[in-house]
């Protein structure tokens, strides 16, 4: 097929905070629930972070196939674990099966979005206790001579991208696979660009989505080490508090979504979560610790979403902020937006699920798209919880604390990475579309 | 073709030939090769010895913020660095349209600071502890982090080569971090050439970095089969016994045909088209000819030729048995018996598996084939792109 065609959300697989299946995940972000309690996956005596957006009781064999299930066993890899299991629940979701066989593989993609790999403290161990000499420096030539044996060290258990090739077999994906690490901007990134893909006409299915989890030691460290956790000593459930005066850090997450895209014309009879419009993409080019102040960068990713959706600010009704409860996104998030849209009156209402699931970092464009989805089924906006009072800089209408009920034709889902990259997805309700 | 048909107007590149394009181009011409005994971490150990590294580059006298270079993993550096070189080779200095620049990077796996594991280690274990001891993590909240870079995660993320190029060149537009493998280069050209024909950016800058030679990457690859233990890359060669990591970056600028005229560039290649194909038979590059075959036949069918268009082919070249026998078999599948003339040089500058396929068209660019050519890459992933680029007579500006 070539042409312009229009993109169907046909398969939505999810495993997240707040649950592991489509409806009711959407059903606790309209409701406001939190799925952010303790941080207890490592032992944290000591330690000043106390919360964490955790899966809670995952476990791989109650969704993958039993040679996932075999492979996967010992390796402790809880990303991998997490992506295999939404993107088997997407297939399902969308086909009730397999992908269809008139679907010829050549015309399959799969774009997934991840970060670092999630090594963890025992591997850490393995790898290099036997190799530190008594005075901390290393011994390469110790090291050199176990390195081609079974047990050799290095061996990378824990590939950031393992999930994407078992994924790309077994669904007999033979067309594009691409592998995104566009940081926290990465997951959106990667449904945004298998959505060109099927509306430009070189692919006919392709699954698209993202995993993480970096709720290991080493990893909650780094970003408390860059200042971007909340220490707060709150409730735990009250501490994301995206726009919020009394914010001062974001909650670490962890999961997966991944979203079967079909073109419209293919769907026939079956439920469409929603039709992808647009995307666009930004960098701050600022630096690479802090998004820049004003906004420019996130505003640009917003306007080229709409340029590429052939649609108009005003036609939009919702934006699912990256909001993640940091000082410097929210206003410069809030600053962004009103560049766009114009201010309180003008902008459409706006709010952050992270709230409520934490940051997935890579993953969170595609956890948060939920939020979107939510929105166009049930005419109804996902809350920003612990919305208490307001930051006077934070202007905006965050739908604080609570679900609204409004028309929801055309939303924006934004996701902003480390390093200054930018998201932002357009979606429509299907039948909305022109 | 189009006002906004894809061309190529600079390339650049940091290599281990040369610390830019005509140090690289001159090595090249002088049949170096930069393959040697890795010298970046005691290696004599290791099975695998040998590698290509780039020698004598002094990030802070090449990079404009010297401040910055110290949170730089070493690809972030050479990205810049090839950056930089591009840009000054397509001339486009201070483009007014530099908001919409585009930016499509491929890197590889995070770049893990050594130093910096073993300092937090050593401060995991309690002073008294006997040689390997366990890991204390509760240490790490009490001191150990204390000992740690708090900007380590941001120098090891792999998309610090894009946001580094994107502050040093004050690119804003479209982009995408992707990797880590070795199709992830060309999948980056593709990527750019699609922004800038469907108008989403005026101009892109795409490519890959990659610096495997440290102890991780190698024995990474090693531990794959994928290295030579005799040191030596022979792609299709009879005695190959696989290939040597090398590193590098690449750059290539690319922009519409359109506005390269109006600013009287040099245009040096047409992207003419891009095709990508993904093999189901086990981790590592494609053994299985119909991978590339695919991909090649995707990208002529996007530039709209004839496998007798052709004029060179460039393979990926891997220098291991298997992957080149896949290779050749399908190119006599795909050109039957004319079979256009091959570059495969990675026996001189090793394999830089995330800027791998960027690197081989910046060489081909700057030495062009007689007609169109086919570059194709693959990735331990799985993953082929295939490419078809066209050189243009570059002497004639328009």
């Amino acid at each position: 097929m070539s042409g312009r065609h229009r993109v169907a959300i046909t398969g939505v697989g999810v495993v997240c905070p707040l649950g592991d299946a489509a409806g009711p995940v959407m059903d606790a972000m309209l409701a406001g629930r939190s799925g952010i309690g303790p941080l207890d996956a490592f032992p944290t005596e000591g330690f000043e972070i106390r919360a964490a957006a955790q899966v809670r009781d995952f476990a791989l064999d109650r969704y993958a196939p039993g040679e996932f299930v075999r492979f996967m066993a010992g390796k402790e890899d809880r990303k991998t674990e997490l992506g295999l299991a939404a993107c088997e629940l997407a297939v399902r979701d969308a086909h009730d099966g397999p992908v269809p066989a008139e679907v010829g593989s050549g015309r399959r993609g799969l774009f997934l979005a991840t970060g670092l790999g999630s090594n963890v403290v025992s591997e850490t161990e393995e790898d290099f206790l036997p190799h530190i000499r008594p005075d901390a420096s290393f011994d390469y030539r110790s090291a050199g001579r176990r390195v081609d044996r079974v047990d050799s060290p290095f061996r990378w258990r824990h590939l950031s991208d393992l999930a994407v090739h078992m994924v790309a077999d077994r669904h007999g994906v033979e067309g594009q696979v691409v592998t995104n690490y566009s940081a926290c901007a990465a997951g959106a990134m990667s449904v945004g660009q298998a959505f060109r893909e099927v509306r430009d006409g070189r692919l006919d299915w392709v699954l698209a989505g993202g995993f993480e989890s970096m709720i290991h030691p080493f990893g909650v460290l780094s970003f408390q080490l860059l200042g971007a956790l909340s220490e707060s000593d709150r409730p735990l459930q009250e501490i994301s508090r995206p726009f919020d005066r009394d914010r001062d850090g974001f909650v670490i997450g962890e999961g997966a979504a991944a979203f079967v895209l079909e073109p419209m014309e293919r769907v026939g009879g079956r439920p469409v979560y929603g039709e992808l419009v647009g995307l666009g993409t930004s960098v701050d080019a600022h630096r690479v610790t802090a998004p820049s102040p004003d906004g420019a960068g996130a505003a640009l990713c917003m306007r080229r979403a709409l340029e590429d959706a052939r649609r108009p600010a005003e036609d939009v009704d919702y934006v699912n902020a990256h909001g993640t409860s940091t000082l410097l996104n929210d206003v410069a998030e809030t600053l962004a937006i009103k560049r766009v849209f114009g201010p309180r009156g003008q902008a459409p209402p706006v709010s952050s699920t992270k709230s409520m699931v934490g940051h997935a970092v890579a993953a969170a464009g595609n956890v948060e798209l939920l939020a979107v989805l939510a929105a166009l089924r049930d005419q109804a906006l996902p809350p920003t919880i612990n919305l208490d009072h307001p930051d006077p800089e934070c202007d905006l209408d965050y739908v604080p604390r609570q679900a609204r009920e409004a028309p929801v034709r055309l939303a924006l889902s934004n996701s902003f990475g480390f390093g200054g990259q930018n998201a932002c997805l357009a979606v429509a309700r299907a039948e909305e579309s022109p | 073709m189009s006002d906004r048909a894809p061309v190529i107007t600079g390339v650049g590149m940091i290599t281990p030939l040369g610390n830019d394009r005509e140090a690289t181009l001159a090595s090249l011409a002088a049949g170096d090769s930069a393959v040697g005994p890795i010298e970046r971490f005691d290696a004599s150990t290791f099975p695998w010895p040998a590698g290509a590294e780039v020698r004598g580059f002094a990030p802070r006298k090449v990079l404009p913020d010297r401040k910055a270079v110290k949170l730089m993993s070493p690809p972030a550096r050479l990205a810049v660095a090839a950056a930089l070189d591009a840009r000054r080779h397509a001339g486009d200095e201070a483009p007014a349209d530099a908001d919409d620049g585009g930016l499509f990077v491929a890197a590889g796996y995070e770049t893990i600071d050594l130093d910096s594991v073993l300092r937090m280690m050593a401060a995991c274990q309690p002073p008294d502890a006997a040689e390997g001891h366990p890991i204390d993590v509760t240490r790490l909240w009490a001191e150990a982090r204390y000992r740690m870079n708090p900007l380590n995660a941001l120098k090891i993320l792999p998309n610090m080569a894009l946001a580094h190029v994107s502050i040093a060149l004050g690119l804003r537009g479209a982009n995408s971090s992707i990797g880590p493998h070795g199709a992830a280069g060309l999948q980056a050209l593709a990527d750019a050439g699609r922004a800038v024909s469907l108008g989403e950016a005026p101009f892109a800058l795409a490519g890959g970095a990659d610096s495997p030679i440290n102890v991780f990457m190698v024995s990474y690859f090693g531990a794959e089969g994928l290295l030579s233990r005799r040191g030596v890359c022979e792609p299709f060669g009879p005695d190959a016994d696989g290939t040597v990591p090398g590193e590098a970056a690449a750059m290539v600028w690319i922009e519409g045909e359109e506005r390269a005229r109006a600013r009287g560039a040099a245009l040096l290649a047409r992207l003419r088209g891009c095709g990508q194909a993904h093999g189901s038979g086990g981790y590592g590059p494609p053994r299985e000819p119909d991978v590339y075959l695919d991909a090649a036949r995707r990208a002529l069918a996007e530039a709209g030729l004839e496998t007798g268009d052709v004029r060179r082919w460039v393979p990926d070249g891997w220098g291991v048995p298997a992957v080149d026998r896949a290779e050749a078999l399908a190119a006599d599948r795909l050109f039957g018996d004319r079979v256009p003339p091959r570059r495969a040089d990675k026996d001189r500058y090793g394999h830089a598996f995330a800027a791998a396929g960027a690197l081989e068209v910046a060489i081909s660019v700057a030495d062009p084939a007689a007609g169109p050519e086919l570059i194709w890459s693959a990735g331990v992933d799985g993953t082929v792109a295939a490419l078809v680029l066209e050189p243009l007579d570059a002497g004639g500006r328009a």
